[in-house]
């Protein structure tokens, strides 16, 4: 759905048209669905932040006004309440990061690449990905699940463009070397749950 | 890491997700030509592009409608002239409003039970009442006279999400006391030491939890 369909149906929405927002909802819910749950890795609270999200938009619909892409602006309001729903969780709660294990394991052995490329699963990358520190997660999803502009993740993120090239650079590596210890572990074969 | 192969690896995560400029894409490309052991990292971005997309379950489109539905409900009505979706039941309209008004769920047990207790000293008030007719002249009288009608009043229109906790809390800090509501459109009249109730006014405005505050000098009349 392109911002000029969205912004037809904000028009009906905000004259209270729920039809209108059912069809904006259909839209993005499943996108910003994949968002929140990623962060947060709970489907019910990711069900509540979504549901939370779009209410936003019935009541203020004149608040976007086209300066972005909508979902890159819905995924703003949702990361407010994704940040929210951070602070209330209890420590061990928290993501586990791999800051402590070496970085460059994948990528000084000839040839790692192809072998992480072609045997790596979702559920490897998914194990790993929760493995990630919040930023680092978000900044991995953003580019390339939701297929965001550098420019993009840096507003969505708040934070200066460099700070999402350096947290792209060391999220990519620890990824790397998180389905490189995965595969160590499974004997050099296939990630746990993945076909050969 | 030299600059060239810096470069590279900035661009491309955005190379992979396609958002990156025409000039930037060209020399990507021209790095991958001289480098061909930089192609597996792309394969390597882009295999990764993949299974996250892979790692999203299936869920309806709907996910969460019904929880946004209903607070769109909760609400108040829509304004007339509007072209409405379906409407849910009258009864499914008053449990959502009973629901919005329950407190936490830790408290719904003594909740009921004060309901319960409220109950049976209505029961036991009309029997009385009943047995003994001077004395509810007595009352009448009594209620007349004590109880006044006199404004003004705090006409309140509470937030869609503000917790009946919070709604306590701002009756006591504005020295209140609840007149009347809520009316069908969530009015509530709230009655305020007649000498301050501008400031009130402004207090409950910049309460959080208010949407709109006006000030009445009279009760709507009751049907």
């Amino acid at each position: 759905m392109d911002n000029d369909e969205v912004l037809r149906l904000l028009e009906r929405i905000g004259q209270r048209d729920e039809a209108a927002f059912r069809e904006l909802y259909r839209g993005f819910s499943r996108r910003l669905y994949a968002y929140v749950l990623r962060q947060l890795g709970d489907p019910a609270q990711a069900e509540e932040i979504v549901a939370d999200s779009l209410y936003e938009i019935w009541r203020a619909p004149a608040k976007f006004r086209g300066d972005s892409q909508f979902s890159t602006w819905l995924i703003g309001i949702a990361r407010n309440k994704v940040l929210m729903a951070f602070r209330s969780r209890k420590p061990d709660h928290q993501h586990e990061d791999i800051a402590d294990v070496a970085e460059t394991i994948a990528a000084d052995e000839p040839g790692a690449f192809e072998v992480l490329a072609q045997q790596q699963r979702h559920e490897g990358v998914r194990h790993c990905m929760d493995r990630l520190s919040d930023d680092h997660r978000e900044c991995i999803h953003l580019v390339f699940y939701e297929g965001l502009s550098l420019a993009e993740v840096a507003a969505v993120q708040a934070c200066p463009e460099g700070t999402v090239k350096t947290r792209l650079f060391h999220a990519r590596q620890k990824l790397k070397t998180c389905l490189k210890l995965l595969l160590q572990r499974e004997g050099g074969g296939t990630l746990a749950g993945a076909a050969p | 890491m030299n600059t060239t192969t810096s470069r590279f690896d900035e661009l491309l995560p955005f190379y992979v997700n396609g958002t990156l400029a025409e000039g930037e894409r060209a020399w990507v490309d021209d790095y991958l030509r001289e480098h061909p052991a930089a192609r597996a990292e792309l394969h390597w971005a882009r295999s990764l592009q993949s299974r996250l997309h892979e790692d999203v379950p299936a869920v309806s489109s709907e996910v969460g409608m019904d929880r946004a539905l209903a607070r769109i409900r909760r609400e108040g009505p829509v304004p007339h002239g509007v072209r409405q979706a379906a409407q849910p039941s009258l009864w499914r309209r008053l449990g959502d409003r009973v629901g919005a008004w329950m407190p936490q769920p830790v408290l719904r047990p003594a909740f009921a039970g004060a309901v319960a207790v409220a109950v049976l000293q209505a029961v036991a008030i009309v029997h009385l009442l009943g047995e003994r007719e001077d004395d509810v002249e007595q009352i009448r009288a009594m209620q007349a006279s004590t109880v006044s009608e006199q404004g003004p009043y705090l006409k309140l229109n509470f937030k869609a999400d503000a917790r009946e906790a919070d709604m306590r809390l701002l009756l006591v800090e504005l020295d209140g006391t609840l007149a009347g509501g809520p009316g069908q459109l969530g009015d509530y009249y709230v009655r305020v030491p007649a000498d301050r109730v501008a400031a009130l006014g402004e207090k409950a405005r910049a309460s959080g939890i208010v949407d709109a505050v006006a000030v009445v000098d009279a009760l709507p009349a009751r049907r």
